[in-house]
């Protein structure tokens, strides 16, 4: 079944946030201390699953994977444990904004992992923040900057 | 590419025009299903496809009529079915005028879901007064997305019903709320797959919302 462009760029840019994820975990993990340790484990697990799923996907749209970074730029010095689950709550966040992008130009199945993917970023941003801070998050024209970074 | 939604221009004001034009024009549209001229144009659409088959039904009277005052006609051979046969092809309603009245059915079901629990916190506070600070913010995200289901809607999202009784046990009454925004974030993640894509977007996020209220809640349970 082939998709859009339109399809296949969002694929591709959910793709890259996935990389930057499995990257920014990497970090967390570091830094984040034995309490919140285990979260961070799973979510790193999590995300390279999501990535070789996306990994697949684009293939499956006749495009060529876009390939991990060697390094990425931190959003801010994370520094300690609070630093730590700010970052893979800002992760979770860019990622949101990436899923939101790719729901309305996917269709059938990939719509609706697509939209999985999303859920399960905003729990996880909900859960290292405590809080749900953006009503509509990964909607940037609702406010509060949910959007995949540009 | 995510369109910016504009404030005060609706993707509805795009149906309106096509309806203008007749519906059978086969207007196209991104999607965006919702009322105004969505609907105009699925019901224009519905009243030529009947005044249509109305009219089809005239011709085939007039067939049976002049064969019974000419029978030698009535052997001449025709493709024209016999009135009591099958009804005339009914013309094709376009897709778009369907899709359009099945999007905004599924907005206003959203809108009644939103309603309904927006409900369920209000009797949830008042049963509970002691919880009722801990709920304002999760009560205020649910009245947003109510808002944004129900902008553009000529009509209200409608009487839901009197709001399920909160559980006498405060635990319970947490874990209800917790519940319900479960459930209402899985029917939609299941029901926006069939939904055009701005429509579905949204559906998306108040899911993850819904979902994230969830858990929250259940975090948060006394």
């Amino acid at each position: 079944m082939s998709g859009t462009t339109g399809e296949l760029d969002a694929t591709q840019a959910a793709l890259a946030a996935e990389h930057a994820a499995v990257y920014g975990y990497g970090v967390v993990g570091a830094r984040i201390g034995e309490e919140r340790g285990g979260e961070a484990t799973e979510a790193y697990d999590a995300h390279r699953a999501r990535r070789d799923l996306l990994h697949r996907t684009v293939r499956d749209l006749g495009g060529t994977p876009v390939a991990a970074e060697p390094a990425y730029a931190l959003p801010f010095d994370v520094g300690d444990g609070a630093g730590a689950v700010e970052l893979a709550a800002e992760l979770e966040t860019r990622l949101a904004g990436a899923y939101a992008d790719l729901v309305p130009v996917a269709e059938g199945e990939r719509r609706r992992e697509a939209a999985a993917a999303m859920r399960d970023a905003v729990v996880r941003a909900a859960r290292w923040r405590g809080a749900l801070p953006d009503p509509f998050p990964g909607l940037a024209e609702y406010g509060s900057g949910g959007g995949a970074a540009e | 590419m995510r369109e910016a939604m504009s404030s005060g221009v609706p993707r509805r004001s795009l149906l309106a025009g096509c309806a203008a034009f007749g519906a059978l024009a086969g207007c196209t549209s991104g999607g965006g299903g919702g009322a105004g001229g969505g609907e105009a144009a699925a019901v224009s659409a519905q009243g030529l496809r009947r005044r249509a088959a109305r009219d089809s039904s005239a011709p085939l009277a007039r067939y049976d009529a002049t064969a019974s005052a000419h029978p030698a006609l009535a052997g001449a051979p025709t493709a024209v079915p016999e009135a009591a046969g099958p009804p005339p092809t009914p013309l094709h309603v376009p897709e778009d005028s369907r899709a359009a009245v099945s999007a905004q059915g599924l907005r206003r079901r959203a809108a009644r879901d939103s309603s309904a629990l927006l409900a369920r916190y209000d009797a949830t506070a008042s049963a509970h007064p002691a919880l009722a600070g801990t709920l304002t913010a999760f009560r205020e995200t649910v009245a947003s997305h109510l808002t944004a289901l129900s902008e553009s809607e000529t009509a209200a999202p409608g009487a839901v019903g009197p709001a399920p009784e909160a559980p006498a046990d405060p635990g319970e009454a947490v874990s209800a709320l917790a519940d319900a925004e479960r459930q209402t974030a899985d029917e939609r993640l299941g029901a926006l797959a069939g939904a055009p894509p701005e429509l579905a977007r949204l559906l998306a996020s108040l899911a993850a919302a819904g979902a994230a209220q969830s858990y929250l809640l259940s975090e948060a349970r006394p």
